[in-house]
C-alpha cells in the first residue's frame, strides 16, 4: 500500500471507509533478504518502482527497502569513509 | 487443362519463345493443343533494354510484352517449374505458391529455363548488391538510385554522403558496361534537380576482373570503352576482383576498400537451379547437348539457351546471348518436329554476326563481321538493331516514343518505394563493420543469425564506459525504436556476421500487436541503461554488494486487508512524511 494507491483511490472516488484490499496494489515485486543492493537497484529499474518489500526465507515480509534508503546509505558512507 | 502434350517448352525467354514461334509457323492453329509453354511470368522481358530502364530512357512496361500477344496459338501456363524428370519427360509445376501443383508429361520436352544468379562465392554480395536479371531488378535499381539522391541531398555528414553517392558496378561485360553508362547518364541528368550535390560527389566505378572491359569485342574496343567512360568521369578498374561486400563498402583483391552503399552486380550467372542435378551430362554447370541440341543420352529432350552448353557447329559453345538463343530456339523446333515425323535431324551451326553495346552518352561500340567501330554511329546502330529485335509492333512504337521524349525532357525522377512490402532483410558484415553509431537515429531492429558483435558505449570524450558482446540468437537495436531515442551504443562486428534486419516500421507493427514480445523487448531495452546506471560512479562496489537486510526498514507497519482505507492513511501519517505501509495478509 503506497501513496500512489491512495492517489488512485481518491481518483476513483473511493470512500475512506472502503477496505484497504480494494485499493492496495496486488502485483508486487519483492526482494529476498539475502539479495544485495545491486539486485535491488536492478529490480527498481526494470519494474520502474521506488521501493519493494523484503521477504525472509519463508516468504514472510520482514522489511521494506526504498531507493531513498540506498541513497541515504551512500551519503552515510561518504561521511564515514576515508 | 490437359496433362499430356506433344511439346512442352519450359521458359519464355528468347530461346523458349523462338522455339514456340517456329512451332506455330510449322503447325499453325494446331499448336494450340500440341504445344504448352510454361513460364514463371506471363510476359517476356527484352533483356537488352533493361539498362535503359535503369537510366530512365525507357518506361519499364515497354521492355516487356505479354507472351499471349507474341504467341497466337501455343498454350501458355504461368507457373514455376519445380521438378523435371528427363527419363519420363515429366514436369512438376506450381502455379500458386505450393497450392496448385500439377504434373505434366511431354512427348518432346524443351528446356529453355535460362540462368539465374549465384554469388555465394563472394561474401555479402547476395545480401547487399543489387542485380540486373529481371524487370523487378531494373525497377528497384532505378528506384534505389533516385532514393540515394534524395537521401544524399539531406545528408550533412560528408563520409555518409560519399557512400550514398558512390555507385559501384561489378562486371565489365555487356550489362555491366551498359548499366554503368546508363547510371552515369542518369546521375548527370538528375544533378540539376539536386542543387546541393556537387558534380564531383557523384561517382560511378566499374570493377572488371579481365584485362579489358567488353572482352567479347576485343582489346581495342575494350580500351576505347574504358577511355570513353573515364573521360566522362567514371572510374574503371580492370584486373580487379571484389572479395567481399558489406553494408558500407566493398573490398577489392588488392585489399583496398571502396566506400559505398550501392553495389550493382552483373556477374555470377549460374544455370537455373531447377536444371541442377538432373540425370544428364554437365559442362560448367550447364546441361550438355549434342549437335542436334538434344540433352546427351536422351532422344526427346532438348536444352537450349543460357542454361545449356550448346555446340555452335564451329567447335565452340554458343555464348549466352539473345543472338544465339533465337536461332537455337528455331533449330530445336525444327529438329523436334523432324523427330516426331521421323525425318532426318540437322546439326546446329551458327556463326555470330557481330556484337554491340551502348556505353552511355550517345556512344556505342560494335564489332560486325570483323569490322570494329565505335562512337555515335555504333550507338545508333546498336539501338536500332535492338529495336528491330524487340517483339511486337506496338512495343517498338512505344520505345521509339520514349526515346523521342528523352531527347526533349529530363528523366523521370519519381521515387516509388517498391520495398514498402519488404518485411525483413539479411545483412552480411565483415569484422570491424559498424552496424550503427552511438547518437544515430534508430532505423531498424537486428537479430544475430551468425557471428559475434560488440556494443560499446562511450562518453562525450570518446572514453569507453562499457561494452558487451552480442552473439548468435541474440538481438539488439530495440531500445531506440521502442522509446524513440537515439542509439545509445555503437555496434561493431567482431567476426564475420549475418544479421536479420527488421525495418523500424515493420518492427513497430509487429511488437504493437504482439504484447508479450513487446514486454520482453521492453525489458531487454531497459537492461542497457540499467547496467550503465550501476556502472556509474555513484554507487561504490561495497554498497552494491551490501545485503538488503542491512539497509531495509524494519519492522514493518502493518494493517489487515479488511481494515478501512482511513486506518492505512493514519498509519502512513504516523511514520515519516514519505514512508510506506505494507499490507500484511491476514494471519501473517
Amino acid at each position: 500500500m503506497t501513496e500512489s494507491d491512495l492517489h488512485r483511490a481518491a481518483g476513483n472516488r473511493q470512500k475512506f471507509s472502503d477496505d484497504v484490499k480494494n485499493v492496495a496494489s496486488t502485483e508486487v515485486v519483492s526482494l529476498q533478504s539475502t539479495q544485495v543492493v545491486r539486485d535491488a537497484l536492478r529490480l527498481f529499474y526494470m519494474n520502474e518502482v521506488k521501493q519493494a518489500p523484503v521477504l525472509d526465507a519463508d516468504g514472510r515480509p520482514v522489511g521494506l527497502l526504498s531507493y531513498l534508503d540506498v541513497a541515504l546509505a551512500r551519503l552515510q558512507s561518504d561521511k564515514t569513509g576515508p | 487443362m490437359k496433362n499430356h502434350w506433344d511439346v512442352v517448352i519450359l521458359g519464355g525467354g528468347f530461346a523458349g519463345l523462338a522455339c514456340a514461334k517456329r512451332l506455330e509457323q510449322l503447325w499453325g492453329a494446331e499448336a494450340a493443343h500440341r504445344v504448352l509453354l510454361i513460364n514463371a511470368e506471363n510476359y517476356f522481358v527484352f533483356q537488352p533494354f533493361l539498362p535503359e530502364v535503369i537510366g530512365a530512357s525507357i518506361e519499364p512496361r515497354h521492355v516487356t510484352n505479354p507472351i499471349r500477344f507474341v504467341l497466337r496459338h501455343c498454350t501458355l501456363m504461368r507457373a514455376e517449374v519445380k521438378n523435371i524428370s528427363l527419363k519420363d519427360r515429366q514436369v512438376t509445376v506450381d502455379s500458386a505458391d505450393g497450392l496448385d501443383v500439377t504434373h505434366i508429361e511431354a512427348r518432346q520436352l524443351v528446356l529453355a529455363l535460362g540462368s539465374s544468379t549465384d554469388l555465394r562465392a563472394v561474401p555479402g554480395m547476395m545480401e547487399h548488391a543489387l542485380f540486373l536479371k529481371t524487370l523487378a531488378d531494373a525497377l528497384s535499381l532505378r528506384e534505389h538510385i533516385v532514393r540515394r539522391l534524395e537521401e544524399a541531398s539531406l545528408e550533412s555528414n560528408e563520409e555518409r554522403r560519399k557512400r550514398l553517392l558512390q555507385f559501384v558496378v561489378v562486371g565489365g561485360g555487356y550489362s555491366g558496361v551498359e548499366t554503368a553508362g546508363e547510371i552515369l547518364d542518369l546521375l548527370h541528368e538528375a544533378r540539376r534537380f539536386y542543387r546541393t550535390l556537387a558534380p564531383a560527389e557523384l561517382q560511378v566505378t566499374l570493377v572488371h576482373s579481365g584485362p579489358h572491359v567488353l572482352p567479347e569485342l576485343g582489346e581495342k574496343l575494350g580500351r576505347f570503352t574504358k577511355a570513353t567512360l573515364e573521360q566522362r568521369g567514371m572510374t574503371v578498374f580492370v584486373k580487379q576482383r571484389v572479395m567481399s561486400v558489406s553494408h558500407d563498402y566493398l573490398r577489392l583483391k588488392d585489399g583496398s576498400r571502396l566506400e559505398t552503399h550501392n553495389v550493382i552486380c552483373t556477374i555470377g550467372n549460374a544455370p537455373n537451379p531447377v536444371l541442377a542435378g538432373l540425370e544428364g551430362e554437365y559442362e560448367k554447370g550447364k546441361l550438355l547437348t549434342d549437335e542436334w541440341l538434344r540433352v546427351k543420352g536422351y532422344r526427346d529432350v532438348w536444352a537450349i539457351g543460357d542454361g545449356a552448353a550448346n555446340p555452335d557447329g564451329y567447335g565452340q559453345r554458343c555464348s549466352p546471348t539473345a543472338q544465339f538463343a533465337t536461332p537455337l530456339g528455331k533449330h530445336a523446333a525444327n529438329n523436334l518436329v523432324a523427330t516426331l515425323t521421323q525425318h532426318t535431324l540437322q546439326p546446329f551451326r551458327y556463326k555470330m554476326l557481330g556484337q554491340m553495346a551502348t556505353i552511355g552518352h550517345h556512344k556505342g561500340v560494335c564489332s560486325i563481321l570483323g569490322f570494329r567501330f565505335s562512337g555515335f554511329f555504333a550507338w545508333w546502330l546498336t539501338r536500332t538493331v535492338h529495336l528491330l529485335k524487340l517483339p511486337g509492333f506496338d512495343r517498338k512504337l512505344r520505345v521509339v516514343t520514349d526515346w523521342t521524349f528523352e531527347l526533349f525532357f529530363p528523366p523521370d525522377l519519381n521515387y516509388w518505394d517498391l520495398r514498402k512490402t519488404q518485411k525483413m532483410a539479411r545483412v552480411h558484415l565483415e569484422p570491424g563493420d559498424v552496424v550503427f553509431h552511438q547518437g544515430e537515429r534508430g532505423k531498424a531492429f537486428y537479430i544475430v543469425e551468425e557471428g559475434i558483435l560488440e556494443a560499446t558505449r562511450c562518453d562525450a570524450d570518446g572514453e569507453i564506459l562499457w561494452k558487451d558482446e552480442v552473439r548468435q540468437g541474440e538481438h539488439f537495436g530495440e531500445g531506440s525504436l521502442l522509446h524513440g531515442l537515439v542509439r545509445r551504443v555503437t555496434v561493431t562486428a567482431k567476426t564475420s556476421a549475418t544479421l536479420l534486419v527488421f525495418a523500424s516500421k515493420d518492427f513497430k507493427l509487429f511488437v504493437n500487436l504482439f504484447q508479450s514480445l513487446r514486454q520482453l523487448l521492453h525489458d531487454s531495452a531497459m537492461r542497457g541503461p540499467m547496467e550503465e546506471a550501476l556502472h556509474s560512479s555513484v554507487w561504490s562496489e561495497e554498497l552494491l554488494n551490501c545485503p538488503v537486510r542491512d539497509l531495509m526498514r524494519s519492522p514493518l507497519i502493518t494493517c489487515s486487508e479488511s481494515s478501512p482505507i482511513a486506518e492505512a492513511v493514519q498509519q502512513l501519517g504516523k511514520v515519516l512524511r514519505r514512508s510506506y505501509c505494507l499490507l500484511a495478509p491476514t494471519g501473517s
